[in-house]
């Protein structure tokens, strides 16, 4: 009778042992999230002579199931376009003179690991920038015309 | 006799089981911060780029089975003024203190490339 009660507890013990063994490595305890941000910067001059040709800002995604969506496009803190269709295409020369102006590229995409490319080109100069990771666009491009 | 051996072996090692699983963490991956980058000018200047790459990975708590990777491309190609690239990233990654997972694996790369192309001072 003893021997049986053993065996029984024994049984029992093993099971409820195996069952939080198994559950111990299932199931994401750990809870967590990340955040990121990126910005790109770049700062070049160009001679107001070639201004009388087309300097043409373009936003695109690399690739075909990446979307962009409500881009806006600012120079020198004034709106200029709102695009929510990939690519856009504008030609800046005739919104720059001479000065230093800042032409600003916010908005966002998606999925996060697309990646986004946003060119400036115009006689001579190429300015591009490429970002990827997060799903948001914060891109400055500033123009020094001289 | 044999019965009462088997029962005792049955116990003892469940017990060892559970003392193990209950002071043994699973196997997890730990998370992975990483960010990768060029930046790049090929133009007719002599002045080396003005050029920062400011990367802040901060982490809370013990993590695991999370990543946050971004990359970044700049460049400039033409002009034979000064060119001033500049690139900003913050990662975070907020974990748990439930003691499961590790620290965040972190990760920098960047290349900074700087080119002189005389060409680019001639004028047609």
């Amino acid at each position: 009778m003893n021997i049986k009660k053993v065996v029984i507890v024994g049984c029992c013990t093993g099971i409820l042992a195996t069952a939080i063994a198994l559950g111990a490595g299932k199931g994401d305890r750990s809870m967590s999230y990340a955040e990121t941000e990126q910005m790109q910067r770049t700062t070049i001059s160009l001679d107001a002579a070639d201004l009388q040709e087309p300097h043409i800002l373009k936003v695109s995604t690399n690739s075909s199931s990446g979307r962009l969506s409500e881009v806006k496009i600012k120079v020198d803190g004034r709106t200029i376009s709102t695009a929510k269709n990939s690519p856009i295409e504008l030609n800046l020369s005739p919104m720059l003179g001479r000065g230093k102006h800042t032409i600003e590229i916010l908005g966002n995409y998606s999925p996060g690991d697309s990646s986004v490319q946003i060119e400036f080109s115009g006689p001579g100069t190429q300015v591009s920038q490429q970002t990827s990771g997060n799903g948001a666009i914060a891109h400055t491009i500033v123009v020094d015309v001289q | 006799m044999k019965v009462k051996l088997l029962a005792f072996s049955l116990l003892s090692g469940s017990t060892f089981l559970l003392v193990g699983a209950s002071l043994t963490n699973s196997a997890s991956a730990q998370c992975v911060m990483a960010d990768v980058s060029v930046q790049y000018n090929i133009s007719g200047s002599r002045q080396p780029t003005d050029r920062t790459n400011d990367v802040r990975q901060d982490s809370n708590g013990r993590c695991r089975g999370n990543s946050v990777v971004t990359t970044g491309v700049q460049g400039n190609v033409g002009g034979n003024g000064r060119v001033e690239q500049r690139r900003t990233v913050r990662q975070q990654i907020n974990g748990s203190n439930d003691g499961i997972g590790g620290k965040p694996v972190k990760v920098r790369v960047n290349v900074p490339i700087d080119v002189y192309n005389p060409a680019d001072n001639l004028r047609y």
